[in-house]
């Protein structure tokens, strides 16, 4: 069996310990060595990853990186491109696995999408979370059409492509102590709609999805598996082959979008 | 005006309108308050619409408004005709003395129209209520109270309707006794039909977000869009609060109706039924960061809880409904509706 080494930059020990007792036996972790680095996505994450690529590292893990990144990305992307860095994001939302099998169900023209989401990270985190989400789902977010934010709330309307479709995205996202946090992402068609719901702590707490058609409903089977783990294991596996620089220029994009959302006053 | 029923008398109604508000709302819900009401008198423009409803409740058929405000046995008059005659419609039933108009919404068309109930209702005596269901809901209602009860306002209020076709739900609330007349042919244009979207959809839940705003006296559209086939996305400012309110109607099976209203330390929610069919009261929960507690469905919805209120006014057993009170939900949404619609018109919305 061959194993695989993993090594930590910036994440807190507990929840690293919780992660890799969940990961598969063939995972190692390594206090330095690793062949592949994660890096906590706390808002200096852009600086940690340089600094790792400098040092001759080639794959990393992002968890969570935070949206205080938005738009100082350059030098970072150019490394990555430089050195053929291989760069996986772990986003809790839109990498959570039940997102590609909701995408995969949807069997119609959705004109319109709403996502609305809770939680007590700054709004700017809590729209890229919504607009990430979007992204992994199919739509892909342009431009902004209209925002009114603060730092308790944000809701704006974003001008998305979905396949070859237009599309408006509106996001609703709310700061909140009160009852859980999640976001959910809805799907309006003329005679489909599809809604995913999915919780916003690090657990591998099930999604729920369903499909709606005319006279019937599909729901989602459970995936108990959070985000990170699935990340983890198709990294391991090797199977995300994307370029580190084209990852992070995609971000980059739509963390731009939600600051700018996020500041719109 | 009509003297304050005494207890245990059945209370006699005048129906204005047999179209399907009337006979798969008002009448069952009127059936299953029977030990307070009785439909006395049903008028619409046609006639044999009028006999045929009027048939299925044991009532009479009144051959004019008129006629049907003279009868005694009529205390209180339902308004369920296109809103352009509620005003003169209401003021009728007030100056003729009636205890109770229940005006469908929205209220009127003009808020001179709003004002000139209200001053009648004021002079006359007579009670004016709105029909907006869900303010009568246990769902609402719990909502409200747990909400009345914080130190801190909400600062996101979000309206949702999703809905089917209304057609979806005849069959299910009531049945085609004779074919409607078919309306005539418009024209109409895209700021029209959002302004027919807020006063005809959103004014279901309007009152509802008022309520949950400090300062609901000038609320500003910041944005709105017009969605295809029917449906709307706004975003609205009131003092420190925000609005978003989003409306669609597909052509499926699912509805969803929510309201709910979230602070950085609580969050209230309510999910109401669709109209038309007799489905039970609404769901409402409160979140804290520590607890949720939770109204969980009742028998009785908001139509329900609205005749009971009605009830309890012209009985003298519940306080009258301020005529303040409905002129200002009446501006409130006349306010969102002429400003959204002039944005759209200018195209900035879209």
């Amino acid at each position: 069996m061959t194993s695989v080494k993993l090594e930590c930059d910036g994440l807190a020990g507990v929840w690293s310990r919780a992660l890799a007792a969940s990961l598969p036996a063939s995972v190692q972790w390594a206090e330095r060595g690793g062949d592949i680095v994660l890096i906590g996505g706390q808002d200096d994450w852009a600086a940690r990853l340089r600094a790792r690529m400098e040092a001759g590292k080639q794959r990393f893990i992002v968890i969570d990186p935070q949206v205080g990144a938005a738009g100082r990305l350059d030098d970072t992307i150019a490394m990555a491109d430089r050195i053929g860095a291989r760069i996986a994001l772990s986003e809790t939302h839109a990498d959570n696995p039940a997102v590609a099998p909701f995408r995969a169900g949807l069997d119609g023209v959705y004109t319109a999408a709403t996502i609305t989401g809770q939680g007590k990270a700054v709004m700017g985190d809590l729209v890229l979370q919504q607009l990430r989400l979007a992204r992994v789902a199919g739509f892909v977010p342009d431009a902004v059409q209209h925002a009114a934010a603060d730092t308790q709330r944000a809701l704006a309307t974003v001008r998305a492509r979905h396949g070859e479709e237009s599309a408006l995205l509106r996001l609703t996202a709310v700061y909140s102590r009160a009852g859980k946090a999640h976001h959910r992402l809805m799907l309006h068609g003329r005679t489909e709609s599809a809604s995913l719901h999915l919780w916003s702590d690090p657990a591998a707490r099930p999604a729920n999805g369903f499909h709606i058609s005319e006279d019937r409903t599909t729901e989602q089977p459970t995936i108990y598996e959070s985000a990170h783990r699935a990340v983890f294991r198709s990294a391991l596996a090797l199977s995300d082959e994307a370029s580190g620089g084209a990852i992070l220029r995609q971000w980059d994009h739509d963390a731009c979008l939600a600051m700018a959302i996020a500041a719109a006053g | 005006m009509t003297q304050v029923s005494e207890p245990n008398r059945l209370l006699g109604v005048g129906i204005v309108g047999s179209g399907l508000v009337t006979r798969s709302i008002h009448l069952p819900a009127l059936a299953a308050l029977a030990d307070d009401f009785a439909v006395r008198a049903i008028w619409d423009l046609h006639a044999d619409l009028a006999e045929a409803t009027a048939r299925t409740c044991g009532a009479c058929a009144a051959p004019t408004y008129d006629a049907m405000l003279a009868d005694p046995a009529v205390e209180a008059v339902v308004i369920g005709s296109p809103p352009a005659f509620h005003a003169a419609q209401t003021i009728a039933a007030l100056h003729a003395g009636k205890a109770m108009v229940l005006v469908e919404k929205p209220l009127c068309a003009t808020l001179a129209e709003a004002e000139a109930i209200a001053r009648a209702a004021r002079e006359t005596g007579g009670m004016v209520v709105v029909g907006a269901m869900h303010l009568f809901d246990p769902a609402w209602r719990f909502m409200a109270q747990q909400v009345k009860a914080q130190y801190s306002p909400p600062s996101l209020v979000r309206s949702c309707i999703i809905l089917p076709p209304n057609g979806r739900f005849d069959d299910w609330a009531s049945e085609v006794i004779l074919p409607m007349p078919a309306p005539a042919p418009a024209q109409r244009t895209e700021a029209m039909m959002m302004y027919g979207a807020i006063m005809g959809l959103a004014i279901h839940d309007l009152p509802l977000v008022r309520r949950l705003l400090v300062d609901a006296s000038s609320p500003e559209v910041l944005h709105a869009v017009r969605l295809a086939p029917f449906g709307y996305m706004l975003t609205l400012r009131a003092g420190d609060q925000m609005v978003d309110m989003f409306a669609f109607m597909h052509g499926h099976w699912r509805p969803e109706w929510t309201l709910s209203a979230t602070a950085p330390d609580w969050q209230a929610h309510a999910e109401f039924t669709p109209s038309f069919v007799m489905a039970g009261s609404g769901q409402a929960s409160f979140a804290t960061p520590a607890q949720v507690t939770s109204q969980h469905p009742l028998a009785e919805n908001g139509y329900a809880g609205e005749w009971r209120a009605i009830a309890a006014m012209m009985r003298g057993e519940a306080p009258p409904p301020s005529p303040d009170e409905i002129v200002q939900d009446f501006a409130f949404a006349l306010a969102i509706a002429e400003q959204a619609s002039a944005m759209i018109e200018k195209g900035a919305g879209q």
